[in-house]
């Protein structure tokens, strides 16, 4: 009872209307704005002004207005650099000569298409048939043939929803974090754990907040993927695309939120026990610690890649890297079904354990005032000692 | 039906002795103050006899509704920290609903009990203000609600009268007569000897965590002063060698030409004493002079460190 009471008022602390509000509000800002960007930006910065003097057709830059330029003309443009011009090409000796006021930005986005330009030209002057200059100028064709057909998931899509829940998964880390830390240390210095502890067992204390902020970060991830989501199917429906279909499934999905809540519940478990022998967040060097959640996230990204990798396969089995390893992994290929029973028994065996370990390190810190216990009897408490009831 | 004994009750912090060998009683229904200097032992005696701290030596005995326990059952008493423990960022409904909820209340009881004592104690318009906006002393309101609104059969009080004014501080005076008229248990401590002296049936006088003096008002004094000092006033001046030739007077001090201040000396009764004065002149007003409870703190505590210097520095040396 008391523990659904103590998540309940962790879960409130944090979760304030007016702020949903506004932190929605500066998403959507965020959004519109990164997608009329481009058009804002085109309407900012006027087009950079090139004479080309050359009597082959210009090429097509955007950023960029191009105008050819008679050879007998090309000394008249140089002398207008800077007032007309912001960019004269000559082609000398079979060269690009590029004549500018000054260094600027710019002319590393132009110097390429310039050089590709120019070779296109080059090529369409050799002595070949047409055929063979359609040759030279296109690309071979690939093709990816895959003998398992389910194993051909691995697509550009499904890397994006992989690399959105490994963003969603950093979001609630780190609201774990924040709030795991500053409301230890804040009920520390304002001494409500006086009060509390006369009426619940510290046990209960960290069960309950533990709950109540890994509950608070899983709605905040959940916000934020649907309003991505929506956001997605907004574009998709203003482009005239229809409905986006996400690739992946109900099932993969579901299963993602059980290893995520596990995960967030196994991190806050260690974020609530050390942030409880924090006597000052400012000078604390136990703060440290409390990035260490960050690790598995951080470990996962470089190797997600390669889902079907063996350090991707040993990520997802072993617990303090399954939450966030077999989420991706799953979104990317298939999953025999005993590795995810597997995993998620690890990790629930992992989480009783580190919240046991964790509660034993809270009970040690969170009645100490204006000193922190020592590393080695830290650690002690955190590996060894029983939990006192 | 609730009676706390502490039997010689040690507690140190890394070599400072904070409680040293202390005893007490606590009997139900009585108003029990802990009194002492800053730093005298008493905060740590109360987090000892809520739980938060356990006694290096000695014992703590709880005896409640029949039955010895170890410790004191979470829901049967209300303890007011003395550094305020409540949530700063929360409404005070939220904050008193929050503990409320966590002693196991009922949520009408809980809405009942906040209204009456919101209601009492001149909180009712700031029930949905966080308590960061709130003055010093209606902070101290709220935290002592979230004591009383269970109704427990004992309440632990660390510094109740602290950042109250005057008018508060009998409006809490008056509620915790009330309570322990109502069958109520109190430990408190405070350093407002005027209230103590009209509120507690016994008491515990504390310094650097050794006992100074223990018992009722009348105990505490006689153990603090033995002498019985009376002021006298006659009908005509009197001359200093005409009392010190009376044997039942240890010692005097003049006031006025006619008027003295003396003590009784050991083994000499009142009526005694006042044949003697009478013998002298004619006496116009006689009275018995009861120091306060606060001079008698004073000197004591002043004579405590007096005693103790010594040996503090024998023991430095």
């Amino acid at each position: 009872m008391n523990l659904w009471t103590i998540a309940v008022f962790e879960f409130q602390r944090y979760f304030k209307w007016k702020q949903e509000l506004i932190s929605a509000g500066i998403l959507v800002t965020f959004l519109v704005l990164s997608t009329i960007w481009p058009v804002l930006e085109a309407w900012i910065d006027n087009d950079y002004k090139v004479a080309l003097v050359s009597q082959a057709p210009a090429p097509v830059v955007s950023g960029f207005t191009f105008s050819q330029i008679p050879a007998n003309s090309a000394e008249t443009a140089l002398s207008g650099i800077g007032d007309i011009w912001d960019l004269v090409v000559q082609v000398k000796d079979d060269k690009l000569v590029m004549t500018v006021e000054s260094s600027a930005s710019w002319q590393d986005k132009i110097t390429p298409e310039l050089q590709n330009w120019l070779q296109k030209q080059r090529i369409s002057q050799l002595p070949l048939s047409t055929e063979q200059k359609k040759i030279v100028n296109t690309q071979p064709d690939a093709e990816l043939v895959f003998l398992k057909k389910d194993s051909a998931k691995q697509n550009k899509e499904q890397k994006i929803v992989s690399g959105g829940l490994l963003l969603l998964m950093a979001i609630g880390v780190f609201s774990g974090f924040g709030f795991m830390f500053t409301a230890i240390t804040t009920e520390k210095q304002q001494r409500v754990t006086e009060q509390l502890l006369t009426l619940i067992s510290t046990k209960e204390w960290i069960d309950g907040k533990i709950l109540g902020i890994s509950l608070f970060c899983l709605k905040s991830m959940i916000t934020t993927g649907l309003f991505f989501y929506i956001m997605i199917q907004a574009i998709a429906l203003a482009k005239g695309n229809g409905l986006y279909v996400l690739p992946i499934t109900a099932l993969e999905l579901s299963s993602a939120l059980i290893f995520v809540s596990l995960g967030l519940l196994l991190i806050n478990s260690f974020m609530a026990g050390f942030a409880a022998t924090i006597d000052d967040p400012n000078h604390s060097s136990r703060s440290i610690v409390m990035f260490l959640p960050t690790v598995p996230l951080g470990v996962v990204f470089s190797a997600m890649d390669n889902a079907e990798g063996t350090l991707m396969h040993v990520l997802s089995l072993f617990p303090l890297t399954s939450f966030a390893a077999m989420p991706m992994r799953m979104a990317s290929v298939s999953v025999p079904w005993w590795e995810w029973i597997l995993s998620l028994i690890l990790l629930v065996a992992c989480l009783f354990w580190l919240k046991n370990a964790a509660s034993r390190v809270f009970e040690l810190g969170i009645r100490m005032y204006g000193k922190e216990p020592e590393w080695s009897l830290l650690m002690k408490t955190f590996l060894f000692a029983k939990v006192k009831e | 039906m609730l009676r706390i004994s502490a039997d010689r009750i040690e507690k140190s912090y890394s070599t400072v002795k904070a409680v040293n060998r202390i005893s007490f009683d606590v009997r139900s229904g009585q108003i029990f103050a802990l009194l002492g200097p800053n730093g005298a032992g008493k905060s740590s005696l109360i987090r000892m006899l809520v739980g938060l701290t356990r006694p290096d030596a000695g014992q703590i005995r709880i005896e409640y509704k029949g039955e010895e326990l170890s410790a004191l059952p979470q829901r049967c008493y209300g303890y007011l920290p003395e550094d305020r423990g409540l949530y700063q960022d929360r409404t005070v409904r939220q904050n008193l609903t929050y503990i409320a909820k966590l002693r196991g209340m009922a949520a009408a009881d809980i809405s009942a009990a906040l209204l009456q004592w919101c209601t009492r104690l001149d909180l009712l318009e700031k029930m949905d203000d966080n308590l960061n906006k709130l003055s010093k002393g209606n902070q101290q309101k709220v935290q002592l609600i979230s004591c009383v609104l269970h109704k427990p059969d004992l309440l632990i009080l660390d510094e109740p009268f602290s950042g109250l004014d005057p008018v508060n501080q009998e409006h809490v005076l008056s509620i915790l007569t009330e309570l322990k008229q109502s069958g109520t248990t109190v430990i408190l401590s405070a350093h407002q000897m005027a209230l103590i002296e009209r509120l507690a049936d016994e008491m515990l006088l504390l310094n650097k965590g050794e006992l100074v003096a223990q018992g009722s008002l009348a105990q505490v004094s006689h153990q603090l002063d033995p002498k019985q000092w009376f002021e006298v006033s006659f009908e005509q001046q009197v001359n200093s060698e005409a009392l010190e030739r009376l044997t039942a007077v240890a010692e005097f001090k003049p006031l006025a030409p006619s008027k003295i201040q003396l003590t009784l000396k050991a083994g000499f009764s009142v009526s005694q004493l006042l044949q003697q004065l009478t013998s002298v002149a004619e006496l116009a007003d006689f009275s018995r002079i009861q120091p306060s409870l606060h001079q008698l703190y004073l000197t004591a505590v002043q004579q405590h460190n007096q005693q103790a210097t010594p040996d503090t520095q024998g023991d430095a040396a």
